[in-house]
C-alpha cells in the first residue's frame, strides 16, 4: 500500500467516524426540558434517531413519607407532585379518602371544589401555553400567560392564603368558605380572561410560524397513545374521546354542561388545540358552577382523628395532565398501609420515545414541550 | 464638511513630513483614531440598544424591563452589566481548540468594525467612499460567520458545533437572496458606493420603487444576523446557547457586542439604499440617518418579540423557495424597466 | 403558482397581525409591582409567619399546651413544652422552625384555642443564617390583635388592618 493510500485510508476511517450518529446530552440542566430530565439523544446531524428519557433526579419519596403521615397530614405533600396545579392533587386524594371513608361532602363543597379545580385547569394550560411558546421562542407569549395565570394566583390566595401549594382541600370537602364577594372576583376575571384568549390566538394559532413550527410534528398515533396508557391532552390530541369528567364522572361534573375537545392526527398541533380549546370549556364549567352554587357548609362533620376501614381503593380525577389516579391501602390505622400516585406525566413521558425518532432537535423541543410534563409529579 | 476633514488630515500629514517622519506613521494615527472613534460609536449604540431592546421588550410584555440601576428607567444598565462581564472570571474549557476559541470573538468584532467603514452618516461623514461600497459591506459581513464557526468548533462541546454548522448552512442561503434583492437598486443607481446611491434618492426613496426588494432585503437581514425568528444558531431552547454557549466574561461580551454592532450595519445599510440615507427635511442628516436606522432596529426588535423561531429546514426552503424567488423576480422587473426607459 | 402565491400572502399578513397586537401591547400599562417601593395587599387570608395570639383584655397568651399543633404538623416543625395544670397550663417554650415550615395552616386548624394564627402579613422573612428562621415565643407573642380562622369573614382583597402597633418590631428580631 502506497503512502498516499495510506492516507486515502486514514481520511475515509475518520470520516466515517465524524459521520457517525452522536449522543447528545439533553438535560438535566437544559432550558427546555421543564426540569431536570434527561435526555439521551442520538442525532444523525439535526435528526434525532433515538431518545432515552432518564428521570428521577427529583425522587422525594413521596409515597413512602405518605405511609408514615396520617391521612390529613399528607395533604400538604400531594401539594408538591403537580405544583403547577395543586388543587388537582389534593382533589384527587381526598376523593380517594372520602370513598375509602365513606364520607359525603357538601353540596357547596362540592361545586366549589369545580369552580377551583376549572380555574386550576386554566391556570396550568396557560402555564404550559407560556412555557410552550418559551420551547417555540416566543417570550412574548410566556409572559401574557402568566399575567392571566397571576390573577388566578390572586384568586386562590384570596381563598386559601397560598399562591402554588394550597393545601386547600380536606377530607370532607373544603378547609373553608371562600370570602365573601369571591364569587364575584372570579366572574370579573372571567370577563378579562375571555377576550385575551383571541389575543393569544394572534401569536399562536394565527401565526404562519407557529403553524408550520407544530403541525405534523411529533406523531403519536391513537393505538400507541393507548398502549402507553397516555391520557389527557396527550390521548385526546390523538383523536380518543377520553375525559374522566364524562367517562368516569367524579363530584358533581355529570351536572355540567361541556364539550371534550379532540385532535385528529395526534401531532403537536393538536395537544395545543386541545390545551387551547380546554381553556374555553373550563370557563362555560366555572361560569355554570358560579351560577348554581348554592349557599350551606363547605366541610362535612368528620372525626378530628381519621380513621379508614381495612381495604383499598383506586380513585381518580381528570386533572389538565391527564389521569391523576391515587390508590390508597388501609389496614384500620390512621395511616395509609401504602400510598401511591399514579402520575399522569410519567406515564405520558414514557411515549416520548416513540414520538421524537425522524425529526429534528427543534421538534425534539416541541413534542417535549406537549407532553406538558412536570418534573415533580413524575420523578415523586 | 468632507473639506474640513480633508484639511485637517492633510495638514496632519504636512506637519510630520516637517519632521522628517516617514509618512507612515500619520498614517497609522489616523487610522487609530478613526478606528477609536468607531469602537466608540458601537460601543455605545450597543449599549443603547441592549436598553432599548429590553425596555421595548419589557413594554410589549406588560412589565417595566430595567429600572433600576442609573435612576431614571435604569439607562445605566447596559454600563453595569458590560462592568460585570468585563470583572469576570475568563474561562476556557480544558479540552477547547485554545487559539481558535480565543480568536473566534475577535474574527467575529473584526467583520462587525470593518463594515463600518462605508456607512455613509452624512454627507462626507463616511470613513472611506470606497466605489465598490455594497460589494464591500456584503463580503465583510460574511466573514462574521467564519468567527461563529470557529466559535463552535473551538469549544469542543456538541451544542456548539451544532450551532456553528446551523449557522453556516444559514449563512450560505441567505446570502444569496440578501445580495439579489440589493442588485435592484444598485441598477436603478449604476454604482456600487454608497454615497451616490444616497445622492441618487434626491426626489424618491428606493423603498417606493424597490418594496420586494426592500421586504426580501430586510427579511435576509434579519437571518444575517441571527436574530429570531431565525435565530436558530444560538436557539436557547435547543442549542441552550449555540455557538457561544462555552462563552463568559469578556469573550461573551465581544459576541454580544458584535451583534448588535451587525444590526446596526445591516439597519444602515437598508437606510442607505432604501430609505434615502441621510436625506430629510429640518434636521441635520447624520439624525435623520440615525432616526431612520433606529426605527428599522425598532421593527427588528419588533419582530423579535412577536414571533416563534422558524427550524432549521423551514429556513432553508424560506431562503431558497421564497425570497431567492421574489429577489429574482424584482431583478428581472427592475432591469426590464431599466432597460425600456434608458 | 396561484397557491403559492396566497400562501406567501396569508403568512405575511398573519405575522402582520401578531405585529399589530405586540405593537398595541407596547403602550398598554405594565402589570408589574416593585417590589421593595411598592407592596401588594396581601388577602387577609395570606399564610404568612406564625404569631401565637394573645387575650386582648390580659394580655396573655391562649396558648394551653396542648400539643395539638405540634402533633398534626406534618412537618414536624413545631416544639413546645407547657407547664401548670389545667386552666393554667400555659406553655414553657414553644418553637417554630420556619425552615421546616409548609405553611399548610393545619396547626392553625386544629387549634381548639384559637391560639396560633398565620393571618400575620410578616413574609418577609428573610435571614442570613438557618437559625434566623427558628422563631420562639418571644418572637412570635403577639403584641395586639391579629385576624385567625375564627374572625369573621371580610371581603376578599380587603384586608382587615390590625390595630396600630400590632407585629411591627417583631420581625427582625433573632431567635
Amino acid at each position: 500500500m502506497t503512502t498516499v493510500n495510506l492516507h486515502l485510508q486514514q481520511v475515509k476511517e475518520r470520516t466515517a467516524e465524524s459521520m457517525e450518529e452522536m449522543w447528545v446530552n439533553m438535560g438535566p440542566q437544559h432550558p427546555s426540558t421543564h426540569g431536570v430530565l434527561r435526555l439521551l439523544i442520538k442525532l444523525d446531524g439535526e435528526v434525532v434517531r433515538e431518545c432515552i428519557p432518564y428521570m428521577g433526579y427529583m425522587h422525594r419519596c413521596h409515597e413512602k413519607i405518605g405511609e408514615n403521615r396520617a391521612y390529613v397530614q399528607i395533604i400538604p405533600y400531594t401539594d408538591r407532585l403537580d405544583y403547577l396545579a395543586s388543587m388537582y392533587n389534593n382533589w384527587a386524594y381526598c376523593l380517594a379518602c372520602e370513598r375509602l371513608m365513606g364520607i359525603q361532602i357538601p353540596e357547596r363543597a362540592e361545586y366549589l371544589r369545580v369552580l377551583i379545580g376549572e380555574l386550576q385547569r386554566i391556570a396550568s394550560h396557560l402555564i404550559w401555553l407560556g412555557t410552550f411558546g418559551l420551547d417555540l421562542g416566543n417570550f412574548t407569549l410566556f409572559m401574557w400567560c402568566f399575567r392571566e395565570r397571576e390573577m388566578i394566583l390572586d384568586l386562590f390566595e384570596a381563598v386559601s392564603g397560598q399562591r402554588l401549594n394550597y393545601s386547600f382541600m380536606r377530607i370532607g370537602g373544603l378547609a373553608l368558605d371562600v370570602p365573601e364577594g369571591w364569587l364575584g372576583d372570579v366572574k370579573a376575571f372571567l370577563q378579562w380572561f375571555k377576550p385575551r384568549l383571541p389575543e393569544y390566538d394572534r401569536l399562536t394559532t394565527d401565526n404562519i410560524i407557529w403553524q408550520k413550527r407544530i403541525q405534523g410534528v411529533g406523531i403519536l398515533t391513537p393505538e400507541d397513545a393507548v398502549s402507553y396508557a397516555c391520557s389527557g391532552p396527550m390521548l385526546r390530541g390523538s383523536g380518543i374521546r377520553w375525559d374522566l369528567r364524562k367517562n368516569d364522572p367524579y363530584g358533581i361534573y355529570d351536572r355540567f354542561e361541556f364539550d371534550i375537545p379532540v385532535g385528529t392526527r395526534g401531532d403537536v398541533w393538536d395537544r395545543f388545540w386541545v390545551r387551547r380549546q380546554e381553556m374555553e370549556q373550563s370557563v362555560r364549567i366555572v361560569e355554570q358552577a358560579l351560577t348554581e352554587i348554592p349557599p350551606g357548609p363547605v366541610l362535612a362533620p368528620v372525626a378530628k382523628k381519621l380513621r379508614a376501614p381495612v381495604g383499598d381503593i383506586y380513585s381518580r380525577v381528570e386533572s389538565p395532565r391527564g389521569e391523576l389516579g391515587d390508590y390508597i391501602v388501609a389496614d384500620g390505622s390512621e395511616k395509609p398501609y401504602r400510598y401511591k400516585v399514579r402520575a399522569p406525566t410519567f406515564v405520558n413521558l414514557s411515549a416520548l420515545p416513540v414520538m421524537l425518532p425522524g425529526y429534528l432537535v427543534a421538534d425534539a423541543v416541541a413534542v417535549l414541550g406537549s407532553v406538558d410534563i412536570v418534573l415533580c409529579e413524575v420523578d415523586r | 464638511m468632507p473639506q474640513i476633514r480633508e484639511e485637517l488630515v492633510a495638514r496632519f500629514y504636512a506637519l510630520f513630513e516637517g519632521w522628517g517622519i516617514p509618512w507612515i506613521v500619520p498614517r497609522l494615527v489616523v487610522m487609530l483614531v478613526v478606528v477609536s472613534i468607531i469602537i466608540l460609536f458601537i460601543s455605545v449604540s450597543a449599549m443603547f440598544l441592549i436598553w432599548w431592546e429590553r425596555k421595548i421588550s419589557a413594554h410589549i410584555q406588560a412589565r417595566f424591563g430595567p429600572m433600576r440601576v442609573g435612576g431614571w428607567h435604569g439607562w445605566a444598565q447596559s454600563i453595569a452589566d458590560g462592568v460585570k462581564l468585563l470583572l469576570k472570571e475568563d474561562i476556557i474549557p480544558t479540552q477547547a481548540d485554545r487559539p481558535v476559541f480565543i480568536l473566534a470573538p475577535m474574527v467575529v468584532f473584526a467583520a462587525a468594525l470593518a463594515a463600518y467603514v462605508v456607512i455613509p452618516f452624512g454627507p462626507g461623514l463616511i470613513v472611506e467612499d470606497l466605489n465598490i461600497g455594497i460589494l464591500y459591506v456584503i463580503a465583510i459581513s460574511s466573514l462574521t460567520v467564519v468567527g461563529i464557526i470557529m466559535a463552535g468548533w473551538g469549544s469542543n462541546n456538541k451544542y456548539a458545533a451544532l450551532g456553528a454548522l446551523r449557522s453556516a448552512a444559514q449563512a450560505v442561503s441567505y446570502e444569496v437572496p440578501l445580495v439579489v434583492s440589493l442588485i435592484g437598486p444598485l441598477l436603478l443607481v449604476g454604482s456600487l458606493s454608497t454615497t451616490k446611491i444616497v445622492e441618487a434618492q434626491r426626489y424618491l426613496w428606493f423603498i417606493v420603487l424597490q418594496p420586494l426588494a426592500f421586504l426580501t432585503y430586510f427579511t435576509c437581514a434579519v437571518a444575517e444576523t441571527n436574530r429570531l425568528p431565525f435565530d436558530i444558531p444560538e436557539a436557547e431552547s435547543e442549542l441552550v446557547a449555540g455557538f457561544h454557549v462555552e462563552y463568559s466574561g469578556m469573550r461573551f461580551a465581544i459576541f454580544f457586542l458584535a451583534e448588535y454592532a451587525n444590526m446596526f450595519t445591516v439597519c444602515a445599510i437598508a437606510t442607505t439604499v432604501f430609505l434615502g440615507g441621510w436625506r430629510g427635511p429640518l434636521l441635520p442628516p447624520w439624525l435623520w440617518f440615525l432616526l431612520k436606522t433606529f426605527f428599522l432596529l425598532f421593527v427588528m426588535i419588533w419582530l423579535r418579540w412577536t414571533l416563534a423561531r422558524v427550524r432549521v429546514d423551514q429556513l432553508m426552503n424560506v431562503a431558497w423557495k421564497v425570497l431567492l424567488p421574489l429577489a429574482f423576480a424584482n431583478l428581472g422587473i427592475t432591469g426590464l424597466l431599466v432597460w425600456v426607459f434608458s | 403558482m396561484w397557491r403559492y402565491l396566497r400562501e406567501l400572502w396569508g403568512g405575511f399578513w398573519s405575522i402582520i397581525l401578531s405585529m399589530q397586537i405586540t405593537l398595541r401591547y407596547l403602550f398598554t400599562r405594565a402589570v408589574t409591582v416593585q417590589y421593595p417601593e411598592e407592596k401588594r395587599q396581601l388577602p387577609v387570608r395570606a399564610l404568612t409567619r406564625h404569631v401565637l395570639t394573645v387575650d386582648l383584655d390580659s394580655k396573655e397568651l391562649k396558648c394551653t399546651a396542648c400539643d395539638m399543633c405540634a402533633r398534626i404538623c406534618p412537618a414536624n416543625c413545631i416544639h413546645l413544652e407547657g407547664e401548670g395544670k389545667g386552666k393554667a397550663r400555659r406553655p414553657k417554650w414553644f418553637v417554630i422552625d420556619h425552615n421546616l415550615c409548609m405553611y399548610c395552616n393545619l396547626c392553625v386548624e386544629v387549634c381548639p384555642f384559637d391560639a396560633i394564627s398565620m393571618y400575620t402579613g410578616m413574609y418577609e422573612l428573610g435571614g442570613f443564617s438557618r437559625t434566623s428562621l427558628v422563631y420562639d415565643m418571644e418572637t412570635m407573642h403577639a403584641d395586639g390583635f391579629y385576624p385567625t380562622i375564627m374572625t369573621p369573614r371580610s371581603p376578599a382583597g380587603a384586608a382587615v388592618k390590625p390595630p396600630a402597633g400590632a407585629g411591627a418590631g417583631k420581625q427582625g428580631r433573632k431567635a
